[in-house]
C-alpha cells in the first residue's frame, strides 16, 4: 500500500547522480574493506623490519609504515573499524533518538517542553567531554576496543534525530489516521509502533545516513586523542600526521588513509543529501 | 501635455512568468487608462492578472522569472515600461506608491515605524532626519493615528492590524504621489476596520490631487469607492465601465456572473446567489483560439469558439467589453 | 555510584525540570540568584570574597532589572544545569575504574589515606563534590592537581585559558564571517559561483575531520610554502591555521543556515514592500533582509561554540597550542579529578557566558522578543 511514495522516492533518487555515485563508491569501498584483506591475503599486523617507511611500490601498493607493516592492508582493516563504528553507533543513536523523539512528540505539552529543553541543553555542550567521560567508564583493557566507542558515540549523537522525529510526530499526531486508531481503542504503544513509526521511516533513514559520517568523524577525533579504536582510519591519519615534518616526507602515510576517510564521508553526505531530496522533498528550500 | 491627459496609460500589456510548470502568460493584451484624480477599480478573481498588472506598473515583477513581453506603460506622459531599474526606483515610492494586501506582513518586523517611514523621505528627497520625522508625524495624524510620536517608536508587532494598514498608507503618501496603487488593502482586516480604511481612502482622495488604482475582488468595495471599473478575467480586460452603470447593468457575461455570485443589499436578481460554474483556464502561452470565458459562459454561442473577441467600445456609451453576444441579452435591463 | 548519589542526581534533574515550570515573577528572582551564584564563584577565583560578593550583587541586580525575559529563563535553567552536570561529571569520574592513587608505587592504605587527605580527595564522589565546591567558594581555588606535583589547577589553566579563549573566539568569528558572507551571497544569487562555493564549503566542512583539514593546511602553508609556522603558539601567524581548521565545520553549517535564511526572507512581503518604496536593492538587502536572514545563524552560535570547543580538543593537540583541551584529556586519562573538574567548571562557565551573550544578541536583533514577558512561550 505504501508502494506509491517509496517508488516515487526511488525514482527521484535514481535521477540524482551525485547520490548514485556516492552509493556506488560506498558499496565498492565497503566490499573492499570487508572482503579485501582475506581475498588478497593481506596482513595488517605483519611487521617486516627490513621494509620500514617504504613508498608505494608494486609489492606494497600504499607503501609501508615505520615498522614495515603494509599500509594497504592497514587501510582496509582500519576501514572495517571505521565503518563498523559509523553504522553501529548510528544504530544506537537511532534507537535512543527515535524513542525519545516519539515520546516527546506524541505526549506533547509540558513533557515535550522538558524533554526538548534537555536536548537543547545537550546541544550546547561540547559533547567531547561526555564522550571522554563515558569512555573512561570502561576498564583499561577495553581501550582500543570498539564497544566503548559504540556506546559513547551512540549516547551523544542522538540529539538531532530526537529533534527531527519529535517534529515529525508532532505534525502527524493529530492526523485522521492517528485519531481513528485512538477511537478504535489502540494503545499508545500500538499507535506509536504501527501508525507513527512507518510514517517517519523515510526521515529516519535520511538522517541516519547523514549521521554516519558525523560518527566516523567523532571516532577519528577520539583516535587522534589516543582514545579511539586501535586500528581505524582516524588512527591511521593521526599516525600519518605524527610523521609530518619538514625534512622527510612520508606522504603516503597521511594521503591514503586521509583519502579513504574523506572519500567515504563525502559519499555518505552525497547519498544522505540525495535521500533527503528523494524522501523528504519539502525540506529543500 | 494638458491635465486632461491620463496619468497612467497601459497599452496591450503582456507579462510572462517562468514557473516550474512552464511559461505562463499572466497578463495578455491589457489596456486601460487612469485619469488624473480618478479612482479606477480593478476587479477579478485571484489569478486574473490584476496584481501582476499593478506590479508591472511599478516595475516590481520578480526578476528574472517575470517580465513584460509586449506593450507599454506610460506614466505622466513618459514610457516607463522600458526604464532601467535606477530610474524606475526614483519613481517608486515617490511619484507612485503602493499599499499591499496584508499589513501584518508588509511592514518589516525588525524595524521601528520611524525607521521605515523616514527612509522613504531620505532616499527620495534627501530630507534631514528631524524634518523627515516632522513630516511623518503629520502624515500619521492625517491617516488617523493618535499619539503619532509614540507610534513612531513602536515596532509593527505592537500595533493592531488596522493601525498597521494606516501606517502603510501614510508611508505610501509621504512623497505626495500622483498615483496610489492599493492591492486589496482591506481584505485581511475586520469588517469594521475595513469600513474605516475605505473611509480614509475616500477622504484622502478629496484632499489630494491623486489617482488611485484600487484592486479588489470585492464588488461591494468597488461600489463604495470607485469612479470607473475594469473587470479582468484570465489575464484580460473583459469589461470597462463607470461604476454605477457596471453594477446596475453589466454587459459582459463574466461581470454578470460575478454580480450574481456576490451578496448585495440592493440586488436586482431577487437575492439568489449563483456561483460561477467551472474554473478559470490555465494560462499557458499557446495561441488563444476562443473566448477565454466561453467554457463557463451561460450565453455561449458557436461563434465564441471561432476566435477571441476584442475589447470594443459599446456604441453610444463610455463603456467597452470583450464579447460578441448582443448587449440586450446580458444584464438586467 | 551508590544509591544515595543516584538519588541526589535524580533530585537534581527533577529540580532542573522544575525550572521549566517556573512562573514569570519567581523566574526573575531565581535568575538574579543564579547570576549571583555563578558570578560569585567565577570572580572568587580571582578576587577576595568581599569583592566577588559586591560584583556578583551588582550583576544580580542588573540581571533582575534589565535582563530580557528570554535570557532570564536561560539563566534559570543553565546555571543549575551546570551544577548538576559538574556533579554528574564527579560521579562519572569516580565510577571509572582506577583512581588517582592506584598507580603509586607505595600505595599502602595509610599512604593512600594520607594522600587523599592532602589533596582533598575523599573516597566518596559526593564528599569530593562538596569538598571541591566548598574549597572553591571559601578559598577561591580549583584545588591542587593530583598528578602534576606542586601545581594548582589554576596554575595549569591560567596560562591556557587566554590561549583557548582567543583561539576559540577567533575561530567562531571566522566561521561567522566566512559562513555568513558566502551563505548570504549564495542565497541572493542562487546558482551563482558563490552558491556553488558555499555548497562546496558545506561539503568539505562536514566531510573532513578538522585535523585532516589542519594537516592539509600544515603541509601546504607551513611545509611547502613556508609562510606560516608549523605549530606552537605566539604571534598572530600561529593563530591562522588552527583557527581555520576549527572554523570550517561551523562555517559550513552557518553558510547553509544563512543561505536558507536569505532565501526565506527575500520572499517575504515586507521585502517587496520595501522595493515598492523605491529603496535601492543594496539597502533593501542590508537594512531590511539581513537581520531576519541571520537570526537562524545567531541561534546556532550556542551550539557552534560547543562544536568549536569539541574541535579545539583535537586542533590544540595537532598544532601544539598550549590550550585547556590538553589538560582535560590528560586529567581524564590520569584520573586527575581536580584537573578534570576544574577544566569542566571553566568550560561550563564559558558556555553560560557565551549563551547569555547570544541570547542578548538575539533579543537585540528581534524586537518582538523585547516586549515578551518571562511567561510567554
Amino acid at each position: 500500500m505504501r508502494d506509491g511514495p517509496w517508488a516515487a522516492a526511488a525514482r527521484r533518487l535514481s535521477r540524482n547522480r551525485p547520490a548514485l555515485l556516492g552509493a556506488a563508491v560506498l558499496l565498492v569501498l565497503s566490499l573492499l574493506c570487508v572482503l579485501g584483506p582475506s581475498l588478497l591475503g593481506l596482513d595488517a599486523m605483519l611487521t617486516s623490519p627490513e621494509l620500514r617507511n617504504r613508498p608505494p611500490s608494486s609489492e606494497h601498493w600504499f607503501g609501508t609504515d615505520a615498522i614495515g607493516r603494509d599500509l594497504f592492508a592497514r587501510v582496509l582493516v582500519g576501514g572495517q573499524a571505521s565503518l563498523a563504528v559509523g553504522v553501529v553507533a548510528t544504530l544506537v543513536s537511532v534507537v535512543v533518538g527515535v524513542s525519545y523523539g516519539m515520546v516527546a512528540g506524541f505526549y506533547g505539552g509540558k513533557l515535550d517542553e522538558v524533554m526538548m529543553r534537555f536536548v537543547d541543553f545537550m546541544y550546547g555542550l561540547p559533547y567531547m567531554f561526555l564522550v571522554i567521560l563515558i569512555m573512561l567508564l570502561f576498564s583499561e583493557t577495553a581501550r582500543g576496543q570498539m564497544l566503548p566507542v559504540f556506546v559513547a558515540l551512540g549516547l551523544v549523537q542522538w540529539l538531532t534525530m530526537a529533534r527531527i522525529v519529535r517534529g515529525q510526530v508532532l505534525s502527524l499526531r493529530h492526523r485522521e489516521f492517528v485519531l481513528a486508531a485512538e477511537l478504535l481503542g489502540a494503545s499508545d504503544l500500538r499507535i506509536l509502533s504501527r501508525h507513527l513509526l512507518p510514517n517517519i521511516t523515510g526521515v529516519v533513514i535520511v538522517y541516519a545516513t547523514l549521521m554516519v559520517p558525523q560518527v566516523i568523524i567523532l571516532e577519528s577525533f577520539l583516535s587522534f586523542l589516543g582514545l579511539g579504536v586501535a586500528l581505524s582510519w582516524g588512527q591511521l591519519v593521526s599516525d600519518g600526521i605524527a610523521v609530518v615534518n619538514p625534512v622527510r616526507s612520508y606522504w603516503w602515510l597521511l594521503v591514503w588513509p586521509g583519502a579513504f576517510l574523506g572519500l567515504t564521508l563525502l559519499s555518505l553526505n552525497f547519498l544522505g543529501d540525495g535521500l533527503r531530496d528523494a524522501l523528504d522533498p519539502k525540506s529543500r528550500e | 501635455m494638458t491635465s486632461s491627459d491620463p496619468l497612467v496609460e497601459v497599452s496591450d500589456l503582456a507579462v510572462e512568468f517562468h514557473t516550474p510548470r512552464g511559461l505562463v502568460r499572466a497578463v495578455d493584451g491589457v489596456s486601460f487608462q487612469v485619469g488624473r484624480g480618478e479612482i479606477l477599480g480593478v476587479v477579478g478573481e485571484s489569478g486574473s492578472g490584476k496584481s501582476v498588472t499593478s506590479l508591472a506598473i511599478l516595475g516590481l515583477l520578480e526578476r528574472p522569472s517575470g517580465r513584460i513581453t509586449r506593450g507599454s506603460i506610460r506614466f505622466d506622459g513618459q514610457v516607463i515600461s522600458n526604464l532601467d531599474e535606477r530610474k524606475l526606483r526614483r519613481l517608486r515610492g515617490d511619484r507612485m506608491s503602493m499599499i499591499f494586501q496584508d499589513p501584518l506582513t508588509s511592514l518589516n518586523p525588525y524595524l521601528t515605524i520611524e525607521e521605515q517611514l523616514v527612509e522613504v523621505l531620505e532616499f527620495h528627497r534627501g530630507t534631514p532626519r528631524a524634518e523627515a520625522r516632522q513630516r511623518c508625524l503629520e502624515l500619521l495624524t492625517q491617516v488617523g493615528i493618535s499619539e503619532p510620536a509614540e507610534r513612531l517608536k513602536s515596532h509593527p508587532h505592537q500595533l493592531s492590524g488596522g493601525m498597521r494598514q494606516r501606517v502603510c498608507i501614510a508611508m505610501a503618501l509621504l512623497c505626495d504621489p500622483s498615483l496610489l496603487i492599493a492591492d486589496e488593502p482591506t481584505t485581511m482586516l475586520d469588517v469594521t476596520i475595513q469600513a474605516q480604511i475605505l473611509e480614509l481612502v475616500r477622504s484622502l482622495r478629496k484632499t489630494r490631487e491623486m489617482s488611485i488604482l484600487f484592486i479588489t475582488h470585492d464588488l461591494g468595495v468597488i461600489s463604495e469607492l470607485c469612479d470607473r471599473v475594469i473587470v479582468m478575467y484570465a489575464g484580460r480586460v473583459v469589461e470597462e465601465a463607470p461604476t454605477a452603470e457596471l453594477l446596475r447593468n453589466p454587459k459582459h457575461p463574466y461581470t454578470e456572473a460575478l454580480l450574481e455570485s456576490t451578496p448585495r443589499l440592493d440586488t436586482p436578481h431577487g437575492g439568489v446567489l449563483r456561483p460561477i460554474p467551472g474554473l478559470p483556464p490555465r494560462l499557458g502561452t499557446a495561441p488563444v483560439t476562443e473566448c477565454t470565458f466561453a467554457p463557463r459562459c451561460r450565453h455561449v454561442r458557436p461563434q465564441c469558439r471561432e476566435g477571441e473577441p476584442r475589447l470594443l467600445p459599446l456604441e453610444g456609451t463610455t463603456r467597452s467589453r470583450r464579447c460578441i453576444a448582443p448587449p440586450e441579452e446580458i444584464g438586467a435591463d | 555510584m551508590g544509591p544515595k548519589e543516584v538519588v541526589a542526581l535524580l533530585v537534581g534533574l527533577a529540580l532542573l525540570v522544575g525550572t521549566v515550570f517556573l512562573p514569570p515573577r519567581p523566574t526573575r528572582w531565581v535568575s538574579a540568584l543564579c547570576v549571583f551564584a555563578a558570578a560569585f564563584v567565577g570572580f572568587r577565583i580571582a578576587l577576595s570574597p568581599a569583592a566577588s560578593a559586591v560584583i556578583a550583587t551588582g550583576l544580580a541586580l542588573a540581571a533582575f532589572a534589565y535582563l530580557p525575559a528570554l535570557a532570564q529563563r536561560r539563566v534559570v535553567f543553565l546555571v543549575p544545569a551546570m551544577v548538576v552536570l559538574i556533579f554528574a561529571t564527579t560521579l562519572l569520574m569516580y565510577a571509572a575504574p582506577g583512581n588517582p592513587f592506584a598507580n603509586e608505587r607505595v600505595a599502602t592504605p595509610t599512604v593512600e589515606a594520607a594522600l587523599r587527605a592532602k589533596y582533598g580527595v575523599p573516597k566518596s564522589a559526593t564528599d569530593f563534590f562538596f569538598v571541591y565546591m566548598g574549597r572553591l567558594i571559601r578559598e577561591g581555588t580549583l584545588g591542587p592537581s593530583i598528578k602534576v606535583l606542586g601545581r594548582s589547577v589554576e596554575d595549569l589553566l591560567l596560562p591556557a585559558f587566554p590561549v583557548s579563549v582567543s583561539l576559540g573566539l577567533f575561530a567562531i568569528l571566522l566561521s561567522v564571517a566566512i559562513g555568513a558572507s558566502l551563505g548570504v551571497i549564495a542565497g541572493l544569487k542562487k546558482n551563482s559561483a558563490a552558491d556553488y562555493a558555499s555548497m562546496a564549503l558545506a561539503l568539505i566542512g562536514v566531510s573532513f575531520p578538522n585535523f585532516l583539514i589542519g594537516a592539509g593546511l600544515m603541509v601546504v602553508f607551513a611545509i611547502w610554502l613556508g609562510v606560516l609556522p608549523v605549530a606552537g603558539w605566539g604571534g598572530y601567524a600561529h593563530l591562522v591555521m588552527p583557527a581555520i581548521a576549527l572554523a570550517l565545520p561551523s562555517a559550513a553549517v552557518i553558510a547553509r543556515l544563512a543561505r536558507g535564511g536569505v532565501v526565506e526572507v527575500m520572499q517575504q512581503d515586507y521585502i517587496r514592500a520595501a522595493r515598492a518604496k523605491g529603496l535601492p536593492e543594496s539597502w533593501v538587502v542590508v537594512r531590511h533582509a539581513l537581520r531576519g536572514a541571520l537570526t537562524p545563524v545567531v541561534s546556532y552560535l550556542g551550539p557552534a561554540a560547543a562544536t568549536t570547543m569539541t574541535g579545539s580538543f583535537v586542533v590544540e593537540v595537532l598544532f601544539g597550542v598550549p590550550g585547556m583541551g590538553q589538560w582535560f584529556v590528560k586529567g581524564a586519562v590520569n584520573r586527575d579529578y581536580s584537573v578534570v573538574l576544574g577544566t569542566a567548571i571553566v568550560y561550563f562557565g564559558m558556555i553560560i557566558v557565551f549563551n547569555l551573550l547570544v541570547d542578548l544578541a538575539y533579543v537585540w536583533l528581534d524586537p518582538r522578543l523585547r516586549t515578551q514577558k518571562a511567561g510567554d512561550a
